[in-house]
């Protein structure tokens, strides 16, 4: 059904697709044999578009590996089908930043996708086993059905989308897809999912646009990838709205984002930064590709502002709608409906007599309104009444989260019981047959309250649990950092540098990519710790790690291997590099003074270092080589560099360098 | 068909428990309902009589529905009764005997509002 419905839409010509360089891509991606070369060049005779790709490829890769700068970097760095992809996604932008439909809003739109994309792709970086290229382009094509039918439909879908803001405006609410079924037979998450497969982007990517707006659990039979996509794109959906909120709405939106920071297990300094980068990003993109974005307002303000607020109206409302008080534990707020006025009225009277806060709706649509302005803790309601009825109030209540945990009782005529079974079906949770005696009626209540308070604990508990959750992720967190950060230097330690030494080892080994290192020593730093005392050898050890730290390049791991052991990686980097590294860090370390307590002056290092080559069968090897260097430098006089395997000295396989 | 007329128009035991409401929090309830049920009745009765004038039997069954209820709040136990044997004859649509019943719901509604009037303090 849908499929066919699709190649209709398809049929009319109108659909977004991707335009020039775009389209050539398509089709070359498309084709069975292609390479990597023949997508460089057709991206590469667009330079807007490869400017792009390079600024994402830097963007989306994790600290420490190099600057791509070329568009065969980045399909390297990307791989070819990601690139691919990425390119479709940002063609589609140049060619549809404005149409025929009137009420379609293009900029809130690319705006919104833009945040989505940059919040997806910041997210997986976070949190996520996802690549935050990808993760880019999902998030900036996951609203592309609106397009479509925007595109195709240009004034059909322009009025539509004037009865929606119509709707809402009158508190209506309704869901937008359900009006675009009945008008369209297809709704903007069955065309983007259509559209996203006839591109031939990842299966994974359709999915997850298809299942994301639908506020269920994702089917636990589609893959990893789709289960971990389709949660990006939930979060990043709050973070692109919250990001476009003015501060006043970001206040409202705050509770949203709390829940966002608990589900990615950061602590609220951890979580603003995250913030204020997506912030940036969104910013940056956006000011490349002229799509308008909005000045990120400082994240701890707007949290203390509905911190505040929430506390004042919990001071408002005593009986705050998830709290009963133990003062007055048997005071419920209560919705009572009847479209007959003497019932409504006696109704009434008799649960203000029991001690209940009433609110009265004569029809099922105010009563539907109140409810989830309200939030009462049960619902009394006629079946029989026209427009909506008992029945219709309950199945629409239970459509909403709020409105799942109300009690909900229906009035019953005699002669209705019989029917009672669709009144449980609908979702009622008790019934009392009218004319009802005033006693009858405080007692099903008061079963009501009994079960609303079970609720209320139920939800207190999870809470509680989904708190101690997020504390005990945050911690593990912590941990896991902390177990491969050296505590003295902030360095990564030992064992951090031993596994990122066997994931070189293993590419050099796979992929022939070059690696050196280089040891350092600490000269007579013995001596500083028994003359000076262990706190100035200390203060010598953290100033000289900093030091070191700066005269790194970006992509160079420094680590504090033992005592006075510092050990650099230099990924991807050939022995020349590696020198000019070794010499940098030497230098720097000489020429910085340090002063604590007694001690006035500077150290020096005995650097060694070696490059992994043919012939070495381990690891092993290859550190040996270094240590080995370091050791010449200490015997020919210390504060120089020495390097390993190079000819023409006394030790065969050493020689001086600087 | 139950003869109404031999039973008093008001069930006093109804009667006694919506006295029973008021209270220092909320004083003349009796006269509220009695007000309410006396301006908005006979509208209904109306549309009612209305209904069948058009054959109906859907809006015949709604409005006695309500009336049903609203006449059974107040204790027009007589009432109320009429008003549900019209329902089921509109939920059957079987209008044959409707108009009898309407014309004997006009007679009982002055009985029960002159009873009525007797408990307004």
């Amino acid at each position: 059904m849908i499929s066919k419905l699709f190649e209709e839409l398809k049929n009319t010509g109108e659909l977004p697709s991707p335009t020039g360089v775009g389209m050539r891509i398509l089709c070359l991606t498309q084709s069975d044999d292609w390479e990597i070369d023949d997508l460089a060049l057709v991206i590469q005779a667009d330079q807007a578009l490869t400017g792009r790709l390079i600024k994402l490829a830097n963007s989306a890769s994790s600290n420490g590996t190099e600057t791509v700068t070329s568009v065969g970097e980045a399909s390297l760095r990307l791989g070819a089908k990601q690139l691919s992809n990425i390119a479709l996604g940002f063609t589609l932008i140049a060619g549809h930043r404005e149409g025929a439909c009137k009420q379609f809003d293009y900029d809130e739109y690319w705006s919104d996708s833009l945040a989505r994309g940059v919040a997806a792709s910041e997210l997986t970086k976070a949190i996520g086993k996802f690549e935050p290229a990808q993760a880019f382009t999902c998030g900036l094509l996951s609203r592309l059905g609106e397009l479509a039918l925007a595109s195709v439909h240009p004034s059909d879908y322009s009025d539509l989308l004037d009865d929606l803001s119509q709707g809402n405006a009158d508190g209506g609410g309704c869901d937008e897809s359900v009006l675009e079924t009945e008008r369209f037979n297809i709704n903007r998450h069955e065309v983007a999912v259509a559209m996203l497969e006839d591109w031939g982007m990842p299966t994974c990517f359709s999915e997850s646009v298809g299942s994301y707006a639908k506020n269920e659990p994702v089917e636990p039979t589609s893959s990893e990838e789709t289960k971990e996509l389709t949660r990006i794109l939930q979060l990043a959906e709050v973070i692109a709205k919250f990001c476009r909120s003015d501060s006043r709405d970001q206040v409202k939106r705050w509770s949203e984002m709390a829940e966002v920071q608990l589900r990615m297990g950061l602590d609220a300094a951890e979580f603003e930064a995250f913030c204020l980068k997506v912030g940036n990003e969104w910013q940056d993109w956006g000011g490349m590709l002229t799509i308008p974005t909005r000045r990120a307002s400082p994240l701890n303000q707007v949290r203390q502002v509905a911190e505040r607020v929430a506390q004042q109206q919990r001071k408002l409302l005593p009986n705050g709608p998830d709290l009963i008080h133990d003062n007055d534990e048997n005071k419920l707020r209560i919705i009572a409906v009847d479209d007959e006025p003497t019932s409504l009225l006696l109704l009434e009277r008799h649960l203000v007599k029991a001690g209940h806060e009433v609110i009265t709706a004569r029809d099922g649509r105010e009563a539907l309104a109140l409810a989830l302005e309200y939030n009462p803790h049960i619902v009394v309601s006629d079946w029989m009444m026209p427009d909506m009825d008992g029945l219709e109030l309950c199945r629409a209540l239970r459509r909403f989260r709020s409105g799942q945990g109300m009690y909900f009782l229906l009035l019953t005529a005699q002669g209705e019981d019989d029917r009672i079974v669709e009144g449980f079906e609908a979702g009622i949770d008790d019934y009392i047959v009218k004319p009802f005696k005033p006693r009858i009626l405080s007692a099903r209540v008061r079963a009501g309250l009994r079960v609303v308070k079970l609720q209320e604990q139920v939800e207190r508990d999870k809470k509680a649990q989904n708190e101690q959750v997020a504390k005990l992720a945050v911690m593990a967190r912590k941990l896991r950092a902390a177990a491969l950060t050296d505590p003295l230097t902030n360095l990564p330690n030992r064992r951090y540098a031993m596994q990122r030494l066997e994931e070189d080892w293993a590419l050099w080994n796979r992929e022939s990519k070059p690696m050196s290192v280089v040891m350092m020593d600490i000269d007579f730093f013995k001596r500083v710790n028994d003359e000076h005392g262990h706190d100035a050898g200390d203060e010598v050890l953290r100033q000289t790690a900093e030091v070191m730290r700066k005269a790194c390049r970006k992509g160079d791991i420094c680590a504090r291997i033992g005592g006075e052991e510092f050990l650099v990686i230099c990924t991807k980097t050939p022995m020349a590099g590696a020198i000019q590294c070794a010499e940098r860090l030497r230098a720097a370390v000489e020429a910085h003074i340090v002063k604590f307590e007694s001690f006035d002056g500077n150290v020096t290092l005995s650097v060694g270092v070696s490059e992994a080559a043919a012939g070495m069968s381990s690891l092993d090897e290859l550190l040996k080589a270094a240590d080995e260097a370091t050791y010449v430098a200490k015997q020919n006089g210390r504060n120089q560099v020495q390097v390993w395997g190079q000819a023409g000295d006394s030790t065969g396989g050493l020689s001086k360098s600087a | 068909m139950t003869d109404y007329d031999d039973q008093p128009a008001l069930d006093p035991e109804v009667i006694e428990g919506l006295r029973a409401l008021e209270s220092d929090d909320a004083p003349g309830i009796m006269n509220e309902l009695v007000n309410l049920f006396l301006s908005d009745t006979p509208p209904r009765m109306e549309a009612l009589a209305a209904a069948l004038a058009q054959g109906d039997a859907r809006g015949i069954e709604e409005a006695a529905h309500s009336l049903k209820s609203s006449c059974g709040n107040l204790g027009a136990v007589g009432l109320s009764g009429i008003f549900k044997e019209i329902e089921a004859l509109g939920r059957d649509k079987c209008l044959n005997s409707v108009p009898s019943l309407v014309e004997r719901s006009n007679r009982e509604f002055e009985r029960v509002e002159s009873a009525l009037k007797n408990e307004l303090s």
